[in-house]
């Protein structure tokens, strides 16, 4: 063969394409990370948005790309998982492969989730399953999510664009479909559509806006507040039940304080900052979603200056905040339920080593003479940090209520490790889904070996699934748990006794 | 005006796609993504010769690029900082590891080869034969279309050093194909 040749060979060949898996894993991952985006989007021009509203039309127009688009995801954190306890063989006849989690309904009796079909073409196809029951094929699906009366949601690529399903009815009124979310009681339904290019969110039948842009839908704990965020004319707005907050260049990562009424976020103003209720947090260059203690005393959130990052701690809402050690990296934080126990993953600058870092507040006793020579026992509060051992990777750290035990899995090598306090213990290729017992102690995990995956609560293991694709859930008592289990084209709910 | 309407309507420029991400449009990612991850995985995987260290570093390569703020890019387009990253983080894996070869990426027929059954596996496995750099050079003009320009700034060579590494490059495929025929 001749130099003409070999480039005729190389014009005439393309990379193999990378194997679906890769490109799912990878879009999870990215998706975690826009969850813990420290960045308020920043304000876009009126000619920004123009260009936004013109390619998502384009996008309308232009199936071939649409087809290549992950869907509109319904908003995070929004449904507790109904996970029975109970075993039963959900279904025997899978079509294909699993495509993410299975979702349960509240009370346990309805569960769907998504399975590729196979094609004849070149492009992927899933199916929704419901039930046992093969439902509509898309080329891109959400994963249905439940109402309470057995009613479910999803989004999916139907031409000309995105739309949202109510059990397998195409809903009208919208060029597309952005993002749903049921109230927590699962009775209301509400979604952002998208119609002329502009945005609505629409909750219960009744229409807000129109908005140029909307993020982050949101429903209070008790379901009596709807809150997102919303750009209009350049600035960005935090919106309770249709009532806008302060403008910002920027608002995002929405969420409650734990007394379910408070709204908090970030958001730009030149610096970002975190707004709790009405009170806004120092000006900072980057700042992390906050993250309460469960009494609702305490908050803290990563900081970011140039290559420095930090936790900022303190009370509700405004400060004043102490910090930890810098470091190059801090992940999500956690917090005892009365907030003087904090932890996060960590990497230093020098050193591309990642730890859990430890920052507790303790009360340090002096024993001092008085002029009159009677003793007095002062007390004073003191700050400690305590950097756990380093490990080549760490998951974000999980904290039972009382801040005695942290747990998380860290990575040497091809083995995960558990590591409970300063214990390392068991050893597998995979572990994560780590949560503590209602009694704190115990803790339940998905853990992986030898291609197989398992769930190991306590001392007590299940017996060994091609995935766990669910949980695992603990019961009320802390005896059981509760998980979704595939075994080829075989879906179980499983349940383990803990030991 | 006609032309400003154009810019508008055209496919979304890979620094639009990542300020759209990080506005919380989940699905701008997945677009970036299918744009670049074939040439990048294959590049990746010709780099360190194992299929599971290369998808590890094309994750790595690709969160590190969220890491950046979309607003401070300079250019409409991230290829090039794609390949940088993923380039650095190979060399760093590279400094860790064997550089043995475990296995050699694939290459199949292009939209232009018709579906073709070419010598394509032939082809995979005089590549990963070249010497590295000139291999590097070969995969980043072919897979991810990059000028000698472009890559000479890549590698941080100069612009007639990565010429005649193509050259060299193409002729020891042509020899090495030529025996195995």
């Amino acid at each position: 063969m001749n130099v003409e040749g070999i480039e005729s060979l190389l014009e005439r060949s393309r990379p193999a394409p990378p194997p679906p898996e890769l490109r799912r894993r990878i879009l999870e991952a990215a998706d975690r990370r826009l969850v813990s985006v420290p960045v308020p989007p920043p304000r876009p021009r009126k000619v920004e948005v123009m260009t936004m509203a013109a390619s998502i039309l384009m996008l309308i127009a232009t199936v071939s790309w649409l087809l290549r688009e992950t869907p509109p995801a319904p908003a995070a954190g929004t449904q507790e998982s109904g996970q029975p306890f109970e075993e039963r063989r959900l279904t025997d006849q899978l079509p294909g492969a699993l495509e993410g989690e299975v979702s349960w309904s509240a009370d346990g009796k309805h569960w769907a989730c998504l399975s590729s079909v196979p094609v004849t073409g070149n492009m992927p196809m899933y199916c929704v399953i419901v039930d046992g029951k093969r439902g509509p094929e898309f080329p891109v699906v959400s994963l249905p999510r439940f109402g309470s009366d057995g009613r479910y949601a999803y989004t999916a690529l139907d031409s000309p664009g995105h739309v949202l399903f109510l059990n397998d009815v195409p809903q009208k009124g919208f060029d597309t479909y952005q993002s749903f979310v049921w109230s927590p009681d699962g009775k209301k339904l509400a979604y952002v559509g998208l119609l002329d290019g502009k945005y609505f969110v629409v909750e219960d039948g009744r229409k807000s806006g129109p908005y140029d842009g909307v993020l982050d839908l949101l429903w209070s704990p008790d379901g009596s507040i709807l809150a997102y965020a919303a750009l209009v004319d350049n600035d960005w707005f935090s919106v309770e039940n249709g009532k806008k907050g302060e403008p910002f260049d920027g608002v995002q990562n929405l969420r409650f304080a734990p007394d379910g009424k408070t709204l908090a976020y970030t958001a730009r103003e030149g610096d970002a900052l975190v707004v709790i209720g009405k009170v806004k947090g120092p000006d900072l260059p980057e700042v992390g979603a906050p993250v309460f203690s469960a009494d609702g005393k305490t908050v803290s959130y990563s900081v970011t200056h140039g290559t420095e990052s930090y936790l900022n701690v303190g009370p509700v809402p405004g400060g004043p905040f102490r910090h930890t050690q810098r470091c190059a990296e801090v992940g999500r934080p956690v917090l005892s339920a009365d907030g003087k126990v904090v932890a996060c993953r960590a990497k230093l600058r020098e050193q591309d080593k990642e730890f859990v870092l430890l920052y507790r507040e303790e009360t340090e006793k002096k024993v001092v003479i008085m002029k009159d020579g009677q003793q007095k026992t002062l007390e004073k509060t003191i700050y400690v940090e305590k950097p756990d051992a380093m490990f080549d990777s760490v998951s974000d750290p999980v904290m039972n209520a009382d801040g005695s035990q942290v747990a998380y899995a860290a990575g040497k090598g091809t083995r995960k490790y558990l590591v409970v306090g300063h214990q390392r213990t068991l050893k597998f290729s995979m572990i994560d889904r780590i949560s503590f017992g209602p009694d704190g102690k115990t803790l339940a995990y998905r853990a992986g070996q030898y291609g197989k995956q398992l769930v190991v609560a306590g001392e007590g293991r299940s017996d060994e699934a091609d995935e766990i694709v669910s949980g695992p859930v603990w019961s009320a008592d802390g005896k059981k748990v509760a998980f979704t289990a595939r075994t080829g084209s075989e879906l179980w709910s499983r349940v383990l006794e803990v030991k | 005006m006609l032309a400003a309407v154009r810019a508008e309507t055209g496919p979304p420029s890979d620094k639009g796609l990542l300020l759209r991400f990080r506005q919380g449009d989940r699905s701008a990612f997945g677009v970036l993504y299918d744009r670049y991850a074939s040439s990048l995985l294959f590049f990746a995987h010709s780099q360190v010769g194992d299929a599971a260290l290369a998808e590890d570093l094309l994750q790595d390569c690709f969160l590190r690029l969220l890491d950046l703020d979309p607003a401070e890019l300079h250019h409409d387009s991230v290829r090039n900082l794609l390949y940088a990253i993923l380039r650095n983080l190979a060399r760093d894996e590279g400094r860790r590891r064997s550089t043995r070869l475990k296995s050699y990426p694939l290459l199949a027929p292009s939209a232009i080869a018709g579906g073709e059954a070419g010598p394509f596996d032939d082809l995979s496995l005089a590549l990963c034969g070249l010497p590295p750099e000139q291999r590097e050079v070969v995969v980043l003009k072919s897979y991810g279309e990059l000028t000698f320009a472009e890559i000479a700034e890549l590698s941080g060579v100069p612009e007639a050093t990565v010429k005649s590494r193509y050259r060299y490059a193409v002729l020891k495929l042509a020899e090495v194909l030529r025996e195995r025929s």
